[in-house]
C-alpha cells in the first residue's frame, strides 16, 4: 500500500511538471513587446488582410453577398473536429479586439495565444501565420482599427470532444507547431522569395491544401498535395506533379486562376475557393501573383489524386 | 477550324435559349438532366477559354471576333435554372450540384441571371476592342458570374 502510495505521489509530481514545463515552454503568458520602428500603415494594411484572406473567413456569407460590414465574425467553418465560429476582430472594445495592443495582436498569430493567455484552437492558422511580419501584422490591424466597430457577440465553437479540451493544444502545439519565421533562401530571387512567404505565410495556402493527420496536423512531406474535406469538398494537388497536380499548368494560368477564378480547362473555381479568389487574392497586384505562381511551380511535386471523402 | 468551332457553340448555347425562353426544359430527367447540364458547362467552358486567349492575344480583331461567343455564353445563362429538375441532385447521381440549388430557385436564379448580365457587359467590352477593358470584364464575369454560382450552389470538385 506505501509503495502504491508513493507511486501516485511521484506520478502526481511528474505530470506537475510536465504542466509547468508546457507553460514555461509557451513563454510568457503575456504577449513580448515588439521592436517595430515604423508607424503602422493602414493604407499598406488595407492589401495586406486581402492577401491573409481574412475578411472572407471572419465576416458570414449572407453579410459578403450584401456587401455589409465586414470581420463581424460568425462564419462556420466546418472541420473533421466540429464546427468553429469565426469571432469578431472588429475594433468593437466587448465583442471584438478593440482593447488589444499592436504586441497583443501579434502575440496572437507568432504563440497562437490569446491575450488572456489561452490557446487558439488551430482552426485559427497561425501555423502559417507564424511566419509573417511583425510590420506586416501591425499595418493588418491599423486596416482593421479604421473600420467600423461591430457590437457582434461572438458564437461559441462546436468541437467534437474530446478536442474540445483547450489545454489539449498545448501538446498539440509541442506536436504540430513550429512557429518557424519565414526564412529567406538568398540563392533564390527575389520574386520566388515573395512567393514563399506569401504561400507558406499570409496566405497560408497549406492550411486547406495541405492533408492532415488524424490529430489534424498537416503532413509536411505531402505540401501542398491536396486534402479530400474541406468545407464539404476537396482542395485539389497544387503540386507541380504533371499527372495528378499542376504541372501542366504556365505561370499565367496560376495567375488566372488566383485573379478570376479560371482554369486552363475551361471550368471556374467552386466552393470555398470562390471566396479565396473573389474577397483575396484578386485583389492581389499581377507581380504578387506571379511571384506565388513561380514558387508553387518550385516545390516538391507530389502525386496525390485527391479524392472526396465518401460521405 | 476555330470560327467554325466558336459558330457552332454560339449555335448551340443560342437555341438553348430559345427553349428556355418557349417554357420547355432543354434537359431530361433525373440522370440526363446531370449529364446535360455537366456537357452545357463544358461548351460554356470552352467558349470562356476561346474568349481568355483572344484577351491574352491582346489583338483588338480577335477580341471582336468572340464578342459572338460571349453573347452566347449570356444567352445560356438562361436555360441554367431549367436543367436543374427535381430529382436531379446528388442521389440521382455523380453531381457536384448542391442540395442549395432546390431550397433556394430564387437565389439561383439571380446567380445565373447576374452571370448572363456580366457575360453580356464582356460582349460589349469585346465589341470596343480594348484588352485591358476585356480582361476586367472576364474577371467580373468569372468572380461574380461564374463565381456566383459555383462559390455558393456548387462543391468544390
Amino acid at each position: 500500500m506505501k509503495t502504491g502510495y508513493k507511486a501516485v505521489l511521484g506520478i502526481a509530481a511528474l505530470a506537475a511538471v510536465a504542466v509547468l514545463g508546457a507553460a514555461l515552454w509557451e513563454g510568457q503568458w503575456g504577449a513580448p513587446a515588439l521592436a517595430i520602428t515604423a508607424a503602422p500603415d493602414a493604407k499598406r494594411g488595407e492589401y495586406l488582410i486581402r492577401a491573409g484572406g481574412c475578411i472572407a473567413c471572419h465576416t458570414e456569407e449572407r453579410v459578403l453577398k450584401d456587401k455589409g460590414p465586414v470581420l463581424g465574425g460568425g462564419r462556420a467553418l466546418k472541420t473533421p473536429f466540429g464546427t468553429f465560429h469565426a469571432p469578431n476582430i472588429t475594433k468593437e472594445p466587448v465583442h471584438g479586439i478593440g482593447k488589444w495592443s499592436d504586441a497583443d495582436f501579434v502575440h496572437a498569430f507568432r504563440a497562437g495565444r490569446a491575450p488572456s493567455g489561452h490557446n487558439y484552437f488551430p482552426a485559427f492558422p497561425y501555423t502559417s501565420f507564424a511566419g509573417a511580419d511583425d510590420s506586416d501584422l501591425v499595418d493588418i490591424k491599423a486596416y482593421i482599427f479604421s473600420l467600423p466597430a461591430e457590437a457582434k457577440p461572438n458564437k461559441p465553437h462546436a468541437v467534437d470532444f474530446p478536442y474540445n479540451i483547450r489545454f489539449g493544444l498545448t501538446f498539440w502545439k509541442w506536436m504540430y507547431f513550429d512557429r518557424a519565421r519565414f526564412r529567406r533562401d538568398e540563392t533564390k530571387s527575389a520574386e520566388w522569395n515573395r512567393g514563399a512567404y506569401l504561400v507558406n505565410h499570409l496566405a497560408h495556402c497549406g492550411e486547406c491544401h495541405t492533408p492532415r493527420d488524424g490529430l489534424g496536423g498537416a503532413k509536411r512531406a505531402m505540401a501542398f498535395a491536396g486534402a479530400p474535406d474541406i468545407e464539404g469538398g476537396i482542395a485539389p494537388n497544387i503540386t507541380p506533379d504533371e499527372e495528378t497536380g499542376i504541372g501542366k499548368w504556365t505561370d499565367s494560368n496560376i495567375v488566372d486562376v488566383l485573379k478570376t477564378g479560371f482554369m486552363p480547362d475551361g471550368n471556374f473555381v467552386g466552393g470555398a475557393m470562390t471566396d479565396v479568389v473573389n474577397h483575396g487574392t484578386s485583389l492581389l497586384t499581377d507581380e504578387d501573383l506571379k511571384a506565388i505562381a513561380v514558387y508553387l511551380k518550385s516545390v516538391k511535386p507530389v502525386r496525390n489524386k485527391v479524392e472526396k471523402k465518401k460521405q | 477550324m476555330r470560327k467554325l468551332g466558336i459558330a457552332l457553340s454560339a449555335l448551340v448555347l443560342g437555341s438553348s435559349v430559345s427553349l428556355a425562353v418557349i417554357g420547355a426544359s432543354f434537359a431530361g430527367e433525373g440522370k440526363d438532366a446531370i449529364t446535360e447540364r455537366q456537357a452545357l458547362m463544358r461548351l460554356q467552358g470552352s467558349a470562356a477559354g476561346a474568349i481568355k486567349a483572344a484577351i491574352d492575344s491582346k489583338d483588338p480583331a480577335r477580341l471582336k471576333q468572340v464578342e459572338g461567343a460571349a453573347r452566347a455564353l449570356a444567352f445560356s445563362s438562361r436555360a441554367i435554372p431549367t436543367m436543374f429538375p427535381r430529382g436531379s441532385d446528388s442521389k440521382a447521381g455523380e453531381t457536384k450540384a448542391l442540395d442549395k440549388i432546390w431550397a433556394d430557385p430564387a437565389g439561383f436564379k439571380k446567380a445565373a441571371d447576374t452571370m448572363g448580365g456580366l457575360a453580356m457587359a464582356l460582349a460589349d467590352a469585346l465589341k470596343g476592342g480594348d484588352p485591358a477593358a476585356a480582361m476586367a470584364a472576364f474577371g467580373a464575369l468569372g468572380k461574380d458570374g461564374c463565381g456566383g454560382c459555383h462559390g455558393s450552389y456548387q462543391r468544390q470538385q
